[in-house]
């Protein structure tokens, strides 16, 4: 849920990584943390094992003064992927604004892409809301590998809900597609509190 | 949750949590909501620091409350936690919000325990308050809101 302080001309938002474990989640936030420009990043702070697994959550706040008049400010949460975390995951998504569904594009992880957008929507669904009500991108990472569905296969096996997603093709460790896909999640998380701001005033008045 | 903050709410939280962190001779006191926004604080750091601390303790808040429910307590309503120099504790506030107290040695936890009791009894109902409100009501009525084509350059 999106928060504004008027007193600070503040907004906040909240977009969550979401997706398999090791799906490159973790790696989008660390390629943004590494070219995004010094005042408009936080510390990127990863939650993790010895072994580099997302334990809890990875977080990098960002700034931006995409909204005439206002500081916007966009938390990106990652979730761990493992199906033990389970809970944990669904804590991260309380009120959250915009999702980024990172695929793992191999073939071999097809029934574990399937299974963690699933446990998307039951996670959504604990908190009252579902996929249709937040904007949300299918990130299709992982092009660069040798043996990897085509972006049509996954574009059917992921967007089968009644509004059409975007698929972002990516190469998260190389940084390919990270960029336009924060741009393209927080302009949607933008565009639907607009959207939402403008029917309330109108309801009002 | 609070969906939007008017500026007399704002001026009234700020207030209290900036009396709270001089009656326990705190370094700094954030209020945030459940899902990690700080809603106000004291002066303490950069801003995306202060966020960050803000996450952070609200998903550790969240986790021990998981817990609980395991555990078959209702709730845990408050975590401390002791540096060598540096301590930090947490209330919650009803379901949805929580002071984190940072403190030093200048000051004892039982004083922070203390005055963060009381500004607890203070702040719920005007969070109660500030949770009713909308974005048209805390002066977002005659907002508007322009969005640039892109958000972050260059990435």
């Amino acid at each position: 849920m999106a928060f504004v302080n008027f007193d600070k001309k503040e907004i906040n938002f909240k977009v969550v990584y979401y997706g398999p474990p090791l799906g490159g989640k973790t790696s989008n936030l660390v390629h943004l943390h590494e070219v995004m420009p010094e005042g408009s990043k936080g510390k990127l702070t990863i939650l993790s094992t010895q072994q580099d697994r997302t334990l809890y959550f990875d977080f990098l706040p960002l700034q931006s003064e995409a909204l005439k008049g206002y500081l916007s400010r966009f938390q990106l949460y990652t979730v761990p992927g493992q199906p033990i975390y389970d809970k944990t995951r669904r804590i991260v998504l309380t009120a959250v604004d915009g999702i980024v569904f990172v695929a793992d594009s191999q073939w071999s992880k097809m029934p574990e892409n399937a299974d963690s957008f699933n446990d998307l929507k039951n996670n959504l669904r604990t908190h009252g809301r579902s996929l249709e009500q937040i904007p949300y991108i299918i990130q299709l990472n992982k092009r660069d590998l040798p043996d990897i569905a085509p972006v049509p296969y996954m574009d059917f096996l992921f967007n089968h809900e009644q509004a059409r997603a975007t698929c972002v093709e990516s190469v998260a460790t190389e940084g390919k597609g990270v960029g336009p896909c924060v741009n393209l999640i927080c302009k949607m998380v933008m565009a639907r509190f607009i959207e939402q701001h403008d029917v309330a005033v109108a309801a009002a008045s | 949750m609070i969906s939007a903050l008017s500026p007399e709410l704002g001026k009234f939280l700020a207030d209290s949590v900036s009396a709270l962190a001089v009656q326990a001779e705190a370094r700094a006191v954030l209020l945030a909501d459940i899902a990690g926004n700080v809603v106000v604080n004291t002066p303490y750091s950069d801003p995306l620091t202060v966020q960050t601390i803000g996450a952070l303790g609200a998903g550790s808040f969240s986790a021990t409350r998981e817990m609980a429910a395991l555990t078959g307590e209702e709730s845990f309503s408050s975590i401390s936690h002791q540096g060598k120099e540096i301590g930090l504790h947490v209330r919650g506030i009803g379901d949805s919000f929580l002071l984190l107290v940072i403190f030093d040695r200048n000051t004892t936890l039982g004083l922070v325990k203390l005055y963060t009791e009381k500004a607890v009894a203070e702040l719920a109902p005007a969070l109660h308050r500030a949770s009713e409100q909308t974005v048209c009501s805390a002066g977002g009525q005659d907002a508007r809101f322009e969005m640039a084509d892109t958000v972050f350059t260059p990435v």
